[in-house]
């Protein structure tokens, strides 16, 4: 199913992308806020990194550069967005507000991610879903490590002001 | 206070929808079409190329092969010194030289209102020339519209309602020292006015110069009935 010279390659690559495409999703869907738009950003990166696959050794190189390339690609595709507003005659319909708290609390968490600079959104969740050092981060932003720090605190200053980062919310109760 | 980040992300991912396809099917696909264009791609330019030599071979003149005299370097000779016994006769041959003037850095921006009741439709075409910003330390790629080169947009209708969009993380810095002239035209969201009057409309785009972002604006009036 490969489609490059060397099947070997191939069949490891395709081991990686079946492998790892949930957790890359999940990192997308952070950076876009949409889970289409991840899976096609995931798609579109590993399409990048399939070419420059043989300089990757180890899984590890693969999966961080497969980050350098979402971040990179998500900011492209957000400074191509906005000029693609079209106008309609009539407004969208708005979604109904939820009945579970919790999904009321993940929307307010992505409507503050969106008001996020790009960078700034990315670096937040490096550092606080992926986890990942200050050090590794800079290198996959291809920036310094002040510029990380500052773009953390930042990034989360602002969150603070949509009161996001108050409590731990309560697991989510059906209501009725 | 960054654990409960942490546990509000993993909430917000919790429930990822299944792919559409087999993930590493899909982007194998998408290789295979990303090689197709580039084959096609290569080919054209290899055409490209064969026919720029021919047209660059065809232009050459038959004195000694030197290409023809161009409208960028322009040379006057007079007529030719003639030696008579008395020493020099004639005009001395005058060479007159003009390099090609680059154009300021500066960008404009046209604004074409359509107003429909008390909705607007605005389209915006910014033009110019202006420096190439970068991002991650490197020149925005050649083929970045001429829109995506700008630091950010304003605009404000005139009645409370502003918008506008920023640069994503490109930089102005001093390693930009690249040139581009481009034009590019595109239309804001629609806005509707909640009451008649006589409203000023302003845009301002930023574009990177030598002495870093330089704002240009562009106002008109907006007449709602």
């Amino acid at each position: 199913m490969g489609v490059g010279m060397d099947p070997g390659r191939d069949h490891e690559f395709a081991e990686f992308v079946d492998g790892r495409f949930t957790a890359l999703q999940r990192f997308g869907y952070l950076l876009t806020g949409e889970w289409h738009l991840a899976e096609d950003l995931v798609q579109t990166s590993l399409t990048k990194v399939w070419f420059h696959r043989n300089s990757l050794r180890s899984g590890n190189a693969m999966e961080s550069y497969t980050r350098t390339v979402m971040v990179n690609t998500s900011t492209q595709w957000w400074r191509r967005r906005w000029k693609g507003e079209t106008p309609t005659e009539h407004l969208p319909e708005t979604h109904a507000p939820s009945q579970y708290g919790t999904v009321d609390d993940r929307d307010l968490l992505l409507r503050a991610l969106a008001t996020l600079p790009r960078r700034t959104r990315a670096t937040l969740v490096l550092r606080y879903f992926e986890d990942l050092p200050e050090a590794e981060i800079a290198q996959i932003m291809g920036c310094s490590i002040g510029t990380v720090k500052s773009n953390v605190s930042r990034g989360l200053a602002k969150l603070r002001e949509h009161q996001l980062l108050t409590a731990v919310p309560a697991p989510a109760q059906k209501e009725g | 206070m960054t654990d409960d980040l942490k546990h509000k992300f993993e909430q917000l991912v919790a429930d990822p929808p299944p792919p559409s396809a087999v993930p590493s099917e899909a982007v194998f696909a998408r290789v295979r079409s990303v090689r197709r264009r580039r084959t096609a791609g290569v080919v054209t330019l290899a055409a490209a190329a064969v026919v720029a030599v021919a047209v660059a071979a065809g232009n050459l003149t038959d004195i000694k092969s030197e290409p023809p005299v161009t409208g960028t370097s322009k040379t006057v000779i007079g007529p030719p010194t003639t030696t008579t016994a008395g020493g020099t006769t004639g005009p001395t041959p005058t060479t007159t030289r003009t390099t090609p003037v680059k154009p300021p850095l500066a960008a404009d921006i046209a604004l074409k209102p359509t107003v429909r009741g008390r909705t607007v439709t605005m389209n915006v075409t910014v033009s110019g020339t202006v420096l190439v910003p970068t991002a991650d330390g490197q020149n925005l790629p050649a083929d970045t519209s001429f829109l995506d080169l700008s630091g950010g947009t304003t605009y404000d209708f005139g009645d409370g309602y502003t918008s506008g969009s920023d640069g994503g993380g490109v930089l102005c810095a001093k390693s930009s020292k690249k040139r581009t002239t481009g034009r590019e035209t595109y239309q804001l969201e629609t806005h509707t006015y909640t009451k008649p009057g006589t409203y000023t409309f302003h845009y301002t785009v930023e574009y990177c110069g030598t002495n870093g972002w330089f704002n240009t604006g562009k106002t008109t009036q907006l007449v709602i009935k």
